[in-house]
């Protein structure tokens, strides 16, 4: 499904201390691609994610997912908007302590009325063998997959990952990127991914830059690489 | 598809087993106690009520000095109201106990027998259970009454005496010294006539008037009675008269039957006084029930916040994946919910198996109920079930809808304070531990907050429960200490005796403005009995029980009405002398004479050190000596011995919270104590740093608690007393003090090592866990 960010203003603060962090931010992400939003810390990348996770409000502006418009909705009907159109990968996983991976996965297919299939899941994120421990008994990459297992097992259109590799290292980060790919080839979701690191641009299809709050650049990516063949 | 958030919940059982544990037994143990507490309760008020009927309860009983005459007997016949005879004879063991025995029981008050059975022959009797539990008296013993040794074949139960209050005017029943009886017909009339009380009972026709018609009723009654009994003296005094005047024999002449008790059901204390004290301590054990309750409540929603805070960041991440908010508040609050609800169902199973005998026995103990049976109990089931469950769904619900009502963006970054930035409070003062464990107390503020109310709860418990018996000593040294004399001898008719030291007194009984039978004294000049006191120019002098009661001071005037008519008495307050014994007044015996128009030589009795030997024991209407005066404080302290179960019920409380916050807070601080370890911390080191902190709020909750309880106690115990007939001096004892700072800091200790057992477990590598 497609997204569209019209006009997105953002400030935090009043009075002198007032900080415009999102500057009318407009693009449009094509249903079924992926987005990497690039910047510098305090670009507004995380924001933006934010607003169109519908977890942040922004002043001004509107965010669609195909028909549906964030603007305006309520505390309830944006949970809905969240449980029928979006996944969250975050950096630090936020897995649900007391749950095997089966069942943090199975919280995500809880949201859904049309689930993916939870076994055919555990093997794309290749968590079979580890599906009954708990996330304590997991390494960081393992979370990761987990996390983002829980994020796609309820068909989102569109699968919101801000920066899913931080915490990770190289060979781990890696393998994640690879797995999201993957996932939006099997599952045809958009991805929009928030991230530092500049490398990941080749693997998107689009690739956002934001500096001080605006869209430096917006390009399409003509000479996108597998994630596998990604090198930073 | 079920919310497979719940398949975390056996697993939050398990790894907090302990705590839950001790919630849940702490949780149905109490629940147990109170639903077992209304079960009995319930049947006992059950069964009192249907005495009414099935017994045929009497509307009232009055005294007369002599038999009844037809024109008493048609006052109560114009009100449709049925007397009968219900004589009785107060007799002296040779223990000094009392015994009134009754005839066999037909038409009003009936009897039922509660073991054994009712007396056949002369020379058996039946008497009351509970004289007999606390006398160790058995069915076969016997009993010397004069001269005749009565065999004891049953106890029995009486609707008119379910607390043996030998007059109405007593401050409490007295179960220990003195009980009913029934003899046979010839048995009764074999006994000597002293003692005999020309007593009927009254009963309405209608016996479905209301509280207020009958009410109505007894007014009308005593107000035509007393015009009666004054006609009739006023015939007699005219009869008299002319008698003496044409000089003829005036033997002949009948003296009038007059009034000298005239007690409606309704304010008799031997009928209601159980039925009051059973309802009434309904309200207390309702209330214990539901501040431990919300106590535990508070402490769940407190806790439950702090594993909120904790996993923040999961639920931020729930928020945003499209978990509604009413699915966390309902995965929060399944816990708390099903443990008191499990607890609910283990509670009304053990009340309804076994706690309500143990209940209903502690009333036993007290009043004389006919035989128990349980009933099942519908307001039991919803106060200890649907109430506590609502309680604790209540507080949860609040705290967590208000807590899960943040954006999920401030979950995400652990913001779940309101004011983002807290001000740092500086503590220029002290050493670095002493500022650590501040900051600690400041940082987990609410939790304490949590753990004040717990102790203070608990120590209202400790206290409610440390100073009955302090009081009830120090109540009785004070009576013996002050008693006027050795014995006080109220006789019928005037009778002179040769006893050293006996000096005369007269006495009248008037009820105060609130109601209550006030005792008057006429004090002898240069009395040896009443000193410290100057009845020159017709001084009165108040006791210091009355002083102490209503609060009356010197200067003060008190306006007293007859017993049985509407004539006033103003007696100024012209000094209080200390007698706590009882309310009463006193007055020079001739102010006495002339206020309450008496002969110029009349008395009512005698103050002595010594027996009285030389009056024989007819002209004797009673006896008041040092057991009499100490008997209410004897028998009060029969009675409130259950309230020790408080002390165990307290520590449990004091345990519970103490430790359900203390690991939580441990909890809370897990990284921070990692981290401690790693920089080289000990155990002990962290642990005096942590657990001390609660140490030091369980103090100072103790000290400041202390004095706002002992003067809520001081307010309700004065509020209590002012129910009741007479009155106990409030004390407390100092030492109670040091006891209950004892047990707090030894519950403490408990839930001390208990915590230092968990700070031992917290890993080095929980910090690095945490940061990955």
């Amino acid at each position: 499904m497609q997204l569209k960010i019209e006009n997105i203003h953002k400030s935090f603060g009043s009075g002198d201390s007032r900080t415009e962090v999102l500057k009318g931010i407009s693009c449009t992400v094509d249903s079924g691609s992926i987005c990497v939003l690039l910047g510098p810390s305090g670009s507004g990348k995380s924001t933006l994610l934010n607003i169109i996770g519908g977890i942040e409000t922004a002043d001004e502006g509107s965010i669609s997912i195909g028909d549906d418009k964030i603007e305006g909705m309520s505390e309830k009907k944006l949970s809905l908007y969240r449980r029928k159109h979006l996944g969250y990968v975050f950096q630090a996983y936020n897995l649900v302590p007391d749950l095997t991976v089966k069942e943090n996965i199975e919280v995500g297919a809880y949201l859904s009325d049309n689930p993916m299939n939870i076994d055919e899941i555990l093997n794309l994120l290749g968590l079979w063998d580890h599906r009954n421990k708990m996330p304590n008994q997991l390494s960081g990459g393992q979370q990761q997959r987990t996390s983002i297992g829980r994020a796609v097992i309820k068909r989102p259109d569109i699968l919101l990952c801000d920066e899913p590799t931080g915490a990770l290292d190289y060979q781990t980060s890696k393998d994640i990127l690879k797995l999201i790919e993957e996932v939006n080839r099997t599952c045809g979701n958009t991805v929009v991914m928030v991230t530092h690191n500049d490398a990941l641009k080749h693997m998107a299809d689009r690739v956002i830059r934001l500096r001080d709050g605006a869209v430096r650049s917006n390009k399409i990516n003509e000479a996108k690489v597998a994630a596998a063949d990604l090198d930073w | 598809m079920r919310n497979p958030l719940y398949k975390r919940l056996p697993r939050e059982l398990k790894k907090n087993i302990g705590k839950y544990l001790a919630m849940f037994l702490f949780l149905t143990v109490t629940i147990g106690f109170c639903s077992g507490y209304f079960i009995a309760t319930g049947s006992l008020s059950e069964r009192l009520a249907s005495n009414y009927e099935q017994f045929k309860t009497e509307d009232g009983h009055f005294t007369l000095t002599a038999a009844i005459d037809d024109k008493i007997k048609d006052v109560f016949e114009k009100n449709d109201a049925d007397v009968y005879e219900l004589f009785y004879k107060d007799k002296t063991l040779a223990n000094e106990n009392v015994i009134r025995l009754y005839r066999p029981r037909k038409n009003v008050d009936l009897s039922e027998i509660y073991s054994g059975e009712m007396p056949q022959n002369d020379d058996e009797i039946v008497i009351d259970r509970l004289y007999a539990r606390n006398n160790d008296i058995t069915i076969g013993d016997k009993i010397k009454i004069e001269d005749t040794e009565f065999k004891v074949t049953g106890f029995f139960v009486v609707p008119d005496y379910t607390s043996l209050y030998k007059s109405n005017t007593d401050f409490m029943f007295d179960a220990l010294t003195f009980s009913i009886a029934i003899v046979t017909d010839e048995g009764f009339d074999h006994l000597s006539d002293s003692g005999l009380k020309y007593n009927y009972a009254w009963m309405y026709r209608n016996r479905n008037l209301s509280e207020n018609e009958k009410h109505e009723k007894s007014e009308d009654i005593v107000n035509q009675l007393s015009d009666e009994i004054e006609k009739n003296v006023t015939e007699y005094k005219e009869e008299l008269f002319k008698a003496i005047v044409s000089g003829t024999a005036s033997y002949d002449i009948k003296e009038p039957s007059v009034l000298t008790e005239y007690l409606p059901s309704e304010s008799n204390s031997a009928i209601n006084m159980a039925t009051e004290d059973v309802g009434g301590d309904k309200i207390m054990v309702m209330w214990l029930l539901y501040i431990t309750i919300a106590v535990i409540a508070l402490a769940t929603a407190i806790t439950t916040k702090s594993t909120i805070e904790q996993e923040a960041a999961v639920i931020g991440t729930l928020r945003a994946s499209g978990f509604k908010r009413s699915e966390l508040v309902s995965h929060y609050l399944i816990i708390p919910l099903i443990e008191t609800l499990l607890a609910a169902v283990c509670g009304n199973v053990i009340g309804y198996t076994f706690m309500n005998s143990f209940c209903a026995s502690m009333y036993y103990g007290s009043y004389s109920f006919p035989l128990y049976q349980p009933n099942i109990n519908a307001e039991a089931f919803l106060l200890t079930t649907l109430v506590p469950a609502g309680l604790v769904l209540l507080i949860n619900f609040l705290m967590l809808t208000k807590l899960i009502a943040l954006p999920p963006l401030q979950f995400l970054r652990r913001e779940l304070k309101k004011n983002k930035k807290t001000r740092t409070v500086s503590l220029p003062f002290g050493g670095f531990t002493s500022r650590f464990r501040i900051r600690i107390i400041l940082k987990n503020l609410q939790a304490y907050l949590v753990l004040i109310i717990g102790v203070f709860f608990a120590n209202i418990l400790l206290l409610f429960s440390f100073i009955w018996n302090p009081l009830l000593d120090n109540f009785r040294n004070v009576i013996l200490d002050n008693q006027i004399s050795e014995y006080q001898y109220l006789l019928k008719t005037p009778t002179e005796t040769e006893t050293d030291g006996a000096e005369k007194f007269a006495v009248y009984s008037l009820k105060n403005p609130k109601g209550e039978d006030i005792t008057v004294y006429g004090i002898s000049k240069d009395s040896g009995y009443v000193r410290n006191a100057d009845f020159s120019d017709g001084k009165i002098y108040y006791s210091s029980a009355y002083a102490d009661k209503y609060g009356t001071q010197t200067g003060d005037t008190v306006i007293f009405t007859e017993k049985f008519g509407n004539k006033e008495y103003r007696l100024n307050v012209d000094g209080i002398y200390d007698y706590p014994a009882s309310l009463c007044v006193f007055m020079g015996i001739d102010e006495f004479r002339s206020r309450f128009d008496t002969d110029d030589d009349y008395f009512s009795g005698y103050f002595t050190n010594e027996k009285i030997t030389d009056i024989d024991d007819m002209y004797i209407a009673s006896v008041i000596a040092k057991s009499d005066l100490t008997s209410s404080a004897d028998q009060l302290e029969n009675s409130v011995g259950f309230v020790k179960l408080f002390v165990v019920f307290a520590i449990a409380v004091y345990i519970l919270m103490i430790y359900i916050l203390a690991k939580m807070i441990t909890e809370r601080n897990s990284r921070s104590i990692s981290v401690l370890k790693i920089l080289g911390y000990k155990n002990g080191e962290i642990s005096s740093l942590y657990n001390f902190s609660t140490g030091i709020v369980v103090l100072i909750a103790m000290f400041i608690s202390l004095p706002i309880i002992s003067w809520l106690i001081r307010y309700v115990y004065y509020a209590m007393m002012l129910e009741y007939n007479g009155w106990m001096s409030f004390f407390i004892d100092p030492v109670i003090y040091p006891q209950i700072i004892a047990i707090g800091c030894g519950c403490f200790l408990a839930a001390y090592l208990l915590e230092m057992g968990r700070v031992r477990k917290i890993p080095m590598n929980e910090a690095i866990k945490d940061m990955e």
